[in-house]
């Protein structure tokens, strides 16, 4: 068994909307619906009594411990939910609580929709965010707490691919520029002489750039290459870890693959760990060891690549697997096909109990009051469901 | 009589920059059905998007039309008259966009942006058009669509966005739909709606589609046929069992390379077959085959000649010397 | 590999030009006709008011002389602009005139882009409370009556000497001036702080410092390069301006805005001596004219979606599109012999 190479434990990351909440109009609306009842139910005496007065009449006595009919409970119990929760101070909940260890030499990979969060874990990971709550392990040391100071030597060890080949590189500074900055920003050369440019060139070689194109500046490079400066640039230092933030999303099908292929290639020559972050699961599954889902801030489903596919047990891993569009004819007519009902919530406001309830296609009534489980369903294979490997 | 909806015939698109011509549509027919969709597939640069403007006459400055026919249920759209392809465009020819977002108006309600169109083409009065977007709202599967056509675009996710566009381009039962990337910006299982739908509507309504994307998978959902571009000209063309056909005896290498470069779900290899290189720079394509430069089959007669899109079976064209599988020299 | 995307790139090794998005920037502008006769104009202008005042000052021309014998003469050989009612020579006085413009302009804009670049950096860069402080301030300043301020400041400093006062009017200007700068600056670097590459130099280690001066502001500098001389025109517009007010540098050393006002005091000599205002005025609007000429060819070179367009590619494309007409021409000629 390799070496636990990353450790975190109940990530949470939240960001601050500096708004509260706001369930007025809700409150309102569920009032109206109980004094409607009332009046059905009930024949009270001061007729004059204001809609208002009325209510906060009976919500006084609810809370004293009078009890009505059933229904008009059941009400005042929702509005006493909601009264509770408003004026709270709302956050992004960009990740809820995440546990994952990546071991030496591996790929994690991390799918999910746009908004689940598996961006935000990334960069927490490296603490390009300082997160909420919980701990990150790296080799074992604890670097939650790290100043920025403390956690220079360890920038060597972990880096970071972005999406976007066009934002992620400075337009003016040349390739070797920007390759190499940080390799004397961390002394490993102390000045710009012939060693250091030949590393750089060595660097690039070893990406598939050419070495001539060091004084060239990004804007004269496609979109492939300037991600091949991207990985240059993370590579040069000699990390251990990787974070690839989409790193082949934004590129034509013809050039993802050359990307891909490179990615594998410098993973075996210099024993890369990789976290994958990509919404694209045919991409995630061919380069990954073991796979995550998330949804909505959760890691809804954890394991190796091959039960993920063969094996999946979470509702929304089944849908998200049938829902990839295949380039195999008779298999695409063959598959059976979960089409999920409706849009992903609002991660501010997140739904109670299990957050995929709401367009899960077997949700029950304790998915609404219950958050399941994250717990190992089979050696390795952890889910978070009531209903795990229920058929849809 | 025969069925054929629009054809184009030898399209070339040119842009004259100060920089050069750039050859943006080269020679590019293919037909379509009433009721068919044809799904356009291509890398960036490959001039699929702007074949879809010279159709609707939507190239700004410095774009143009040079050459070629666009026959529109029998009526020639090249040159026509700005006020008669107003007529024709949003009323038998609509389009979707990629981004739904830019092409909603930010400050009107939905129920305007969606009625605007009914009142304009089909003279209905501004309550029944009104009525009529409730519904299209409701065939376009948006809950609750009576107070949806109250909200503004930007209170709306991207699939719902979307699908108001679907809707806002059904407005006019067109004849022709052009849909330019639309699920690209959306999420896998937004996705999958969105193409339900559209299949949906296309049985309901018998409308054509042209599917532009550059996604082989979403093709394969949703077209009938296929065309395979690059740098502005068709390489293949096939109803999409043939374009899909693993095993087929003729293909393109470009088409085979893309099919090989997309990892498979119940596959495991090593190793992803890669196309080398990337697209040629739109000002300086290679004098022979387009892709002559990153095919691996690449001979001196394809850096020097140009081949043409032959009819190598039936339905199935293909711009290459060499189209049977196997009988290359590699 | 190497030979591929060789091709694919479009250049080869022998034909390669590096180009700097500086080296760019100056192509860029080059090739702008409109900018380039701003330049030129502007160039002549300082060197020609430059020059003037080293002569003034090294043959000591005396400014206060007057003879009346010559007074009100129009435009001669002798005197190319004419000669105002003291019997002075107008040339002398609007070539000097400029002089005191010059100063105000370059010491006000430097002052405010210092100031602005500052703030807006600060403000962009840390964000939360600072930046509202400093945006607060930038709006009272931004609100400020700038003449009432004028007017109360040079009554203040009334009887000190001209060079102090003429301090004062480059503070005032330089102080007031700053907020527009400050804002443009604070919104290019929360643009910036968004892209990827800024995240990308916290996760390669790079220290703040060098994270400020080597990633942001060589991308804000042309923005600041751009609105700096649009700071000038307006700066050596708002010194005009006071002068004409008599609220700068009095009598009898000139300004631009001094000359105008001086004609503008009777209607006489606005009616019968035109060449008094004409000159000043004229160099004026030269200048500032050629200072927003320089800044619109700054800002179209600076944006990095425009095109290099050389001259040559333009005559290039010039003969293009002329060829294609006659074409068309041809074949519509062709075409209608055909249907005869």
């Amino acid at each position: 068994m390799p070496n636990v190479l990353l450790e975190t434990k109940g990530i949470k990351q939240y960001f601050p909307t500096g708004k509260k909440r706001n369930e007025k109009k809700n409150l309102k609306k569920i009032s109206l619906r109980a004094i409607k009842i009332f009046n059905n139910e009930y024949t009270h005496t001061n007729l004059k009594l204001k809609e208002k007065e009325l209510f906060n009449d009976i919500y006084k006595q609810f809370k004293e411990g009078k009890r009505f009919s059933d229904e008009l409970n059941t009400v005042l119990t929702e509005y006493e939910a909601l009264s509770n929760v408003h004026g709270d101070k709302l956050y992004v909940r960009a990740n809820d609580g995440i546990d994952i260890t990546i071991y030496e030499g591996e790929t994690v990979g991390l799918v999910g929709e746009s908004g689940c969060g598996k961006s935000t874990l990334g960069r927490t990971i490296l603490k390009l965010d300082e997160p909420t709550e919980g701990e990150i392990f790296f080799n074992g040391e604890n670097i939650t707490n790290y100043s920025n100071n403390k956690m220079m030597p360890l920038r060597r060890e972990m880096q970071i691919i972005f999406q976007d080949p066009y934002s992620s590189l400075n337009p003016r500074m040349t390739v070797g520029e920007i390759i190499g900055e940080a390799l004397l920003e961390h002394g490993i050369f102390k000045n710009r002489n012939d060693d250091f440019e030949n590393y750089v060139k060595e660097i690039m070689k070893t990406c598939g750039l050419d070495d001539y194109m060091i004084y060239r500046y990004p804007h004269e490079f496609s979109g492939g290459q300037r991600q091949r400066i991207g990985i240059a640039r993370a590579l040069a230092l000699k990390p251990k870890f990787i974070v690839c933030d989409e790193a082949v999303s934004a590129l034509d099908v013809s050039i993802q693959s050359q990307i891909i292929n490179l990615l594998k290639d410098l993973q075996n020559e210099f024993s890369l760990a990789y976290l994958f972050i990509s919404h694209d699961l045919s991409v995630v599954k061919h380069i990954s060891d073991r796979i995550g889902v998330m949804y909505l801030g959760d890691m809804v489903e954890f394991t190796d690549k091959h039960s993920l596919y063969e094996n999946p047990q979470h509702p929304y891993t089944k849908a998200l697997l049938s829902a990839i569009p295949e380039t195999d004819l008779e298999k695409a007519r063959s598959k059976k096909k979960i089409i999920l009902e409706g849009d992903i919530p609002s991660n501010i406001i997140v739904p109670t109990g299990c957050k995929f309830h709401t367009r899960c296609p077997i949700a029950k009534d304790i998915c609404k009051r219950q958050v399941p489980q994250f717990r190992e369903v089979e050696k390795g294979h952890s889910v978070a469901c009531h209903f795990s490997g229920e058929e849809i | 009589m025969n069925n054929k909806l629009l054809e184009v015939k030898n399209l070339h698109t040119y842009f004259f920059t100060n920089k050069g011509t750039v050859k943006a549509v080269q020679g590019v027919d293919f037909t379509i059905e009433a009721g068919k969709t044809l799904g356009i597939v291509g890398e960036s640069g490959s001039g699929k998007s702007v074949t879809a403007f010279s159709i609707l006459n939507l190239l700004d400055y410095p774009g143009k039309i040079v050459d070629g026919e666009i026959i529109f249920n029998e009526m020639d759209l090249v040159g026509i008259s700005e006020e008669k392809m107003r007529s024709i465009r949003g009323n038998d020819i609509s389009m979707i966009f990629q981004e739904p977002m830019t092409s909603l108006n930010p400050v009107h309600r939905i129920g305007k942006q969606l009625s605007e169109p009914i009142i304009l083409h089909q003279g209905k009065s501004k309550k029944e058009a009104w009525n009529v977007a409730v519904e299209l709202l409701r065939e376009v599967k948006i809950p609750n669509p009576e107070n949806v056509v109250y909200n503004y675009p930007f209170q709306l996710s991207g699939g719902m966005r979307q699908r108001v566009m679907i809707a806002m381009a059904l407005a006019c039962e067109p004849k022709l739909l052009i849909a330019d990337e639309p699920t690209t910006a959306l999420d896998v299982t937004i996705q999958a709606q969105i193409f339900k739908l559209m299949n949906d509507l296309k049985k309901a309504y018998n409308t054509a589609i042209m599917f532009i994307t550059h996604d082989l998978g979403a093709i394969a959902e949703l077209a009938d046929d296929v065309a395979v571009m690059y740098t502005g000209e068709i390489l293949e063309r096939a109803p999409v069992d043939t374009i899909f056909d693993r095993k087929s005896k003729y293909s393109h290498p470009y088409k085979e390379g893309l099919l090989k470069s997309i990892p498979l779900l119940d596959e495991e290899v090593e190793h992803l077959d890669q196309i080398q290189g990337s697209v040629p720079h739109p000002l300086k394509l290679p004098k022979g085959c387009r892709f002559s430069t990153r095919c691996e089959y690449s001979t001196e007669k394809c850096v020097n000649e140009k081949p043409k899109l032959v009819e190598v079976a039936s339905g199935h064209l293909i711009r290459c010397f060499y189209p049977e599988v196997g009988c290359r020299n590699a | 590999m190497s030979e591929i995307t060789e091709q694919n790139k479009g250049f080869s090794k022998k034909d390669e030009v590096i180009l700097s998005p500086t080296q760019q920037t100056i192509i860029k502008f080059k090739n702008n006709r409109l900018a380039m006769v701003g330049l030129w104009l502007f160039l002549i202008i300082v060197t020609v008011v430059v020059v003037t005042h080293f002569y003034t000052k090294f043959t000591g021309y005396d400014f206060s002389a007057t003879d009346t014998s010559i007074k009100n003469l129009p435009p001669s050989w002798e005197h190319p602009f004419g000669t105002d009612k003291y019997g002075r020579n107008t040339v002398v006085r609007v070539l000097e005139g400029g002089w005191i413009s010059l100063q105000v302009g370059f010491l006000s804009t430097i002052m405010a882009v210092f100031i602005g670049v500052t703030m807006g950096s600060i403000a962009g860069y840390f964000g939360g409370k600072i930046d509202s402080i400093i945006m607060r301030i930038v709006e009272v300043i931004y609100s400020f009556p700038f003449l009432a301020l004028a007017f109360t400041i040079s009554a203040i400093f009334r009887d000190k000497p001209a060079e102090f006062r003429l301090f004062i009017i480059i503070a005032i200007l330089g102080l007031i001036r700053w907020t527009g700068l400050a804002r443009i600056v604070r919104g290019q670097i929360l643009s910036l702080k968004e892209q990827d590459f800024i995240l990308a130099t916290k996760a390669l280690g790079i220290k703040k410092r060098n994270q400020i001066m080597r990633h942001l502001i060589p991308n804000v500098l042309a923005m600041v390069i751009v609105s700096g001389t649009l700071t000038f025109a307006s700066a050596i517009l708002g010194e005009a301006f006071l002068s004409f007010l008599n609220l700068s540098v009095t009598e009898p050393i000139p300004t631009w805005g001094a000359l105008l006002s001086k004609a503008a005091q009777n209607s006489t000599s606005l009616r019968n001596f035109w060449w008094v205002w004409v000159f000043p005025g004229t160099m004026l609007f030269m200048f500032i004219m050629s200072i927003n000429l320089i800044g619109e060819g700054l800002r179209d070179a600076v944006d990095p979606k425009s095109e290099i367009i050389t001259k040559e590619q333009r005559k290039a494309a010039k003969e293009r599109r002329k060829a294609q007409k006659k074409a068309n021409r041809e074949e519509k000629i062709f075409s209608k012999r055909g249907g005869m």
